[in-house]
């Protein structure tokens, strides 16, 4: 064997699986199908250009917009600046039937969506390990909330999560760095909120900016966030979590790590005599040759939809419907949050006071619908993600007729207090939500592209619907005034929330994973990307994906010492 | 590969002050991106006259910059010839023909007065940004007008101008390292807006 593990993707989860292997003395291969990234280099990392130097003023080229990232125009971190952090969809095709459209956001290099991930970090609930089992959507988790949450507290202690303890059940506390407070006008929003809708809070993000260093992070090279909200352009402080800022440098100073970029693994070899997965076949981005490494186990982080790519692609005559696929549920139950769905309001009733610094997050209101077990017109719940600012600049300047001295003045005056409320909504696993190979496509290394078909259905259709009404009802409440209110939830895809595709469960027949997260067919197999997820939640789920990378990681490692791989 | 090793404060002390030492330090770097010398879209000296009026009558330099302090109009050039699409090209050209004669005399908009080009331009932009029929836009954004090209053409201008250093560092406010979150900070007669990109 070439290595102890091989790590398929080096981004949010692969970064952490790899520094749990490695710290547990695992030699370990991770294999990133990108490129190299390097925090040092001012062309991978843009966070130092100021407003004046950002080409284009931050605009990408409209006819190379059009033609190379139709998909990923529609993220909100695309920019002249980050261009080079995503994908080109001209370069890295998928299919969707027609009139069902999917927006798969990628960024292909060493660290993967890590770099540019909103960083909210939250919790899934007791109540969202028990929702499957209570009311027979998907396959109930194997695992419960006690399971992981050990687990969550080292991740946040880990990465450094910044937030207030609440107490709430359906958002369990962890170990958090002090919280970007809320502002004057969200305090008043939430004395509002909390005072006309019981049951309802709005509470500081939670989010993997550092609000102060602690030894353990500084050891990594990383120092206290700058409040600068640049951080899809990387972060020469590696104030917040990514691969390149903690997970990465903290296997590769174990001496146990290599890394292998510009490699994308084709498939995953199967041995049936042995039962095992044996290696990885690796396709060289750039030469096109290909290679095999082999290792002990092998963990498979390669996103949620490239992870079902490589193992519906890995088939033999013992498995050919792909590696782990008796249970026929690999790609099928593909899920993403409710997202775009939007309430922006006006204040003129707040306080005339302002704030220093560009925040990295907002104010969040958590679950308050269906809570303990108190199902209403429609199952599961959402959340809000929010923030008030205020008015001026180019804004302002431009918001009506007018030129010259009064323009100017417009733009120079401090302006009203704005809010907008992002409801994100869980949607159910359903098998006919799937990620099946193309028949007729294959991408420039001979792969067949995915082939992705989701649809929303009337339970998310519901949940929408509810999502704006209580965005409308409590920035009224507040005594603001509603200037758009979008109720069409996005293209599934864009809350960039993907997951599902290897889900997890205690029957081999209807599901991949095992409590382990370890394939129920292939025992040296295991998923800990957003595939593995049997349900959503409603909440941001990478800090789930890395606790689920710990924990595997940690019951691998007692495997192999006791030979039970 | 990626950067490991320990950072000490004083490590950190001098990356910050490196990124504090803006663009001097970093080196090479069009601002914005001006035009090539040798570009197919440089706009003409007639043009670009036109633009330069243009600019300094949206955003004129009075007490503060104003556009042409900025150098919006080789910005804006820089834009037509790096960004734009020929859709784009095309829009922006025939909006800068319909303002190059606003005068009902015939006069060439670059020649006249200061004030003269104000009074025009304002009439035409009151009635080309009236919000255009059946809503719609961005949720952050203004209204779509009734004469979408020139709404365009005016957003250019102002966003150059309120993305550039003279104005983020005399017209409104902006701190590329704030290093602090204030949650509450009393306003006075001195507090400006934060410019940049980004919402908060």
């Amino acid at each position: 064997m070439d290595f102890d593990a091989i790590v398929i993707g080096s981004g949010m989860s692969g970064g952490i699986a790899a520094k749990e292997l490695t710290e547990r003395g695992l030699k370990t291969l991770v294999l990133e199908r990108g490129g190299n990234i390097d925090r040092s280099n001012q062309a991978d990392q843009t966070d130092w250009m100021q407003p004046w130097d950002l080409p284009n003023a931050g605009n990408i080229p409209e006819v190379e917009l059009a033609e190379d990232y139709p998909v990923q125009s529609q993220c909100y971190a695309l920019s002249s600046a980050t261009k080079h952090l995503f994908v080109k969809d001209s370069e890295h095709p998928y299919q969707t039937p027609e009139n069902k459209p999917f927006s798969w956001i990628r960024g292909y290099h060493l660290g993967g969506r890590s770099i540019m991930w909103g960083r909210q970090s939250y919790r899934l609930s007791a109540m969202d390990f028990e929702a499957n089992a209570r009311d027979g959507h998907g396959s109930d988790w194997p695992i419960r909330y006690d399971d992981i949450a050990p687990w969550y507290d080292h991740i946040e202690n880990f990465i450094g999560v910044s937030g207030s303890r609440e107490g709430l059940p359906q958002l369990p506390d962890g170990d958090f760095l002090p919280p970007f407070e809320l502002n004057d006008a969200e305090l008043q929003f939430k004395r509002a909120v909390e005072s006309n809708f019981p049951g309802r809070k709005v509470i500081p993000g939670r989010v993997a900016n550092l609000r102060e260093a602690r030894e353990h992070h500084r050891e990594l090279g990383r120092g206290p966030c700058q409040v600068r909200s640049l951080c899809e352009r990387g972060c020469t402080f590696g104030a917040y979590h990514s691969s390149l800022n903690s997970s990465l440098p903290a296997a590769q100073r174990t001496g146990n790590l290599t890394v292998i970029t510009d490699a994308i693994v084709h498939s995953i070899e199967y041995d049936a005599a042995s039962g095992k997965a044996t290696g990885v076949r690796v396709i060289d981005a750039n030469t096109k040759e290909g290679s095999t490494h082999t290792a002990k186990v092998i963990f498979c982080n390669a996103s949620t939809i490239g992870t079902a790519q490589i193992l519906l692609n890995s088939t033999s005559e013992a498995m050919p419907r792909g590696l782990a696929n008796s249970s026929d549920m690999v790609g099928r139950n593909i899920m993403d949050h409710l997202y775009g769905l939007l309430t922006v309001a006006t204040f003129d009733n707040m306080p005339d006071t302002f704030y220093f610094g560009r925040r990295p997050t907002g104010f969040y209101i958590p679950r308050y619908r269906n809570l303990g077990g108190a199902d209403g017109d429609y199952l599961r719940g959402y959340g809000f993600q929010g923030g008030f600012s205020r008015n001026g600049g180019a804004g302002a300047a431009m918001a009506g007729p007018g030129i010259g001295e009064d323009l100017k003045a417009r733009g120079r005056q401090l302006g009203t207090w704005q809010m907008f409320l992002a409801g994100f909504g869980e949607i159910l696993p359903h098998p006919d939500n799937r990620v099946s190979l193309s028949t007729s496509e294959t991408d420039q290394w001979g792969i067949p592209v995915a082939h992705i078909d989701v649809a929303l259905r009337e339970n998310e259709l519901k949940l929408a619907a509810a999502i704006q009404e209580d965005g409308r009802a409590m920035a009224e409440a507040a005594g603001g005034t509603v200037v758009t209110s979008l109720g069409t939830p996005s293209p599934p895809g864009l809350g960039i929330h993907e997951m599902g595709t290897a889900r997890m469960g205690a029957d081999p027949a209807t599901s991949v994973l095992n409590k382990w997260n370890q394939a129920h067919d292939v025992p040296n197999l295991f998923i800990t990307d957003g595939a593995a997820m049997a349900s959503s939640g409603c909440v941001n789920p990478s800090l789930t994906y890395m606790a689920l990378s710990a924990r595997a990681a940690d019951a691998t490692a007692s495997m192999l010492a006791e030979g039970a791989l | 590969m990626f950067e490991t090793g320990g950072m000490n404060r004083r490590a950190l002390l001098q990356r910050a002050l490196v990124l504090a030492g803006a663009t001097a330090a970093i080196g090479a770097c069009d601002a914005i991106g001006f035009a090539d010398s040798d570009s197919p879209f440089r706009h003409s000296a007639e043009d670009m006259a036109l633009i330069t009026a243009l600019a300094n009558v949206i955003v004129p330099t009075g007490d503060t910059v104003g556009a042409i302090d900025a150098g919006v109009p080789a910005s804006f050039e820089g834009l037509m010839a790096n960004w734009a699409s020929p859709e784009t090209r095309e829009a922006m050209a025939s909006v800068l023909e319909t303002l190059g004669a606003l005068d009902p005399d015939g006069a060439d908009f670059a020649g006249l007065s200061e004030a003269r080009q104000a009074e025009l331009l304002t009439a035409f932009d009151t009635e080309a940004l009236a919000p255009a029929e059946g809503g719609g836009g961005s949720p952050f954004g203004p209204p779509p007008a009734s004469n979408p090209d020139y709404q365009r053409f005016k957003q250019l201008v102002v966003v150059l101008f309120y993305l550039s250093e003279p104005a983020l560092t005399q017209e409104i406010a902006y701190t590329h390292i704030p290093g602090r979150w204030d949650p509450s900070v009393p306003v006075t007669p001195e507090t400006r807006p934060q410019g940049g990109p980004g919402m908060f």
